[in-house]
């Protein structure tokens, strides 16, 4: 009884860290590697000033997939990933998607320079100071990249820059 | 603002000066007069303004410093919204300062923020789900290891009190008489 006794309780004890290790891995695990709790839902109407003056609604754009970006003049990634979204605008905005950058916890003057140097042509926009829209996407860092599906669902978010292909997979399935 | 309404230390500071006016009557010349009831009296004073100071007077921005512990910040690891300074954290304090102002329950406000972010953003998991599990799980372990070390206790126990109660063999019995005969003798 004495040995099994000390057995028992060594399992119990193993089990109770296992569980502990458990909680560790999933709750205070990094927020990048957890889904969006976003996917699936309905994306968030806002509206917004961009910055050529004009007001974007994304009401506005029913019944076409949207690619929502989140930028910061600031942020390295953001640069990497620059190219890539003007290039996929150029090549499927004709087609019907639309394509939106919005900048969070930025100046208006750094981010006017960050599009001039990169050459971006599609709707952006600075989110307010409170960062409402970032907050209402749950945004974690910059970049993030919202698609939107025809519906208005939320399809997928990618964390981090977007990679060769991704905008071509998921456009070219909503736009076919 | 009455007092009791805010837990500032103006607040702290008048409780007390009101509970000194409880031995010493407002308007009083100082004399030490000999009042049996005025240590009950001071100490009813200082408690109710305790309660005044803890349970009543929970400012806007209390509740909003409280709440913005309660939640993770998205871009830190291991750091609360409250003690991080990150530009996200700095937006979500001012959302809760927002929904507050709105009017929104703790919870509505909490619920705003897992809707975006997910069950993560809770610092302390919801008691629902497998994270039920894990609330309950430790407590149980200790219950069934406590259970098992008692009856291990008690089994050992109960085995040393069989030894002791052992009845006695034929040549210690015969140790025995010999021993008595030579005392009586």
């Amino acid at each position: 009884m004495k040995r099994n006794a000390y057995i028992a309780i060594g399992i119990l004890v193993s089990f109770s860290l296992l569980v502990i290790l458990a909680y560790g891995l999933f709750f205070a695990s990094d927020p990048t590697t957890l889904p969006s709790a976003l996917i699936g839902r309905q994306a968030e109407p806002f509206s917004v000033t961009t910055f050529d003056g004009q007001t974007l609604s994304l009401e506005a754009f029913k019944d076409r997939p949207i690619v929502l970006n989140f930028w910061a003049s600031w942020c390295v990634s953001c640069r990497q990933e620059a190219h890539l979204l003007e290039a996929a605008h150029r090549r499927y905005t004709p087609q019907g998607a639309v394509f939106i950058g919005i900048a969070i916890n930025d100046t208006p003057e750094a981010a006017h320079e960050f599009i001039r140097r990169h050459g971006k042509t599609y709707w952006l926009a600075l989110d307010d100071d409170a960062g409402s829209i970032s907050l209402d996407y749950g945004v974690t860092a910059v970049p993030e990249t919202f698609f939107i599906d025809k519906s208005g669902v939320i399809r997928d978010k990618i964390l981090g820059p977007v990679q060769p292909g991704m905008l071509d997979a998921f456009l070219d399935e909503q736009l076919n | 603002m009455p007092f009791w309404t805010n837990n500032s230390i103006e607040g702290v500071a008048m409780g007390l000066a009101l509970a000194h006016k409880s031995i010493i009557p407002f308007g009083a010349h100082f004399r030490f007069r000999p009042d049996r009831h005025r240590w009950w009296r001071l100490f009813w004073l200082v408690t109710l303004c305790s309660f005044s100071v803890t349970v009543i007077a929970e400012t806007a921005d209390d509740r909003a410093r409280r709440l913005a512990d309660e939640l993770r910040c998205p871009t830190c690891q291991a750091q609360s919204v409250k003690d991080s300074d990150a530009g996200l954290a700095v937006n979500m304090r001012n959302r809760i300062r927002e929904l507050i102002a709105e009017g929104r329950s703790d919870q509505e406000i909490r619920q705003f923020f897992v809707e975006r972010y997910g069950d993560w953003v809770l610092r302390s998991p919801p008691k629902k789900g497998f994270a039920l599990f894990l609330w309950l799980a430790p407590g149980v372990v200790m219950v069934i290891a406590g259970w098992l070390l008692i009856r291990f206790i008690i089994r050992r126990s109960q085995q040393r009190g069989k030894q002791c109660l052992q009845p006695l063999s034929e040549e210690e019995r015969r140790k025995v008489k010999a021993a008595l005969k030579e005392v009586s003798s």
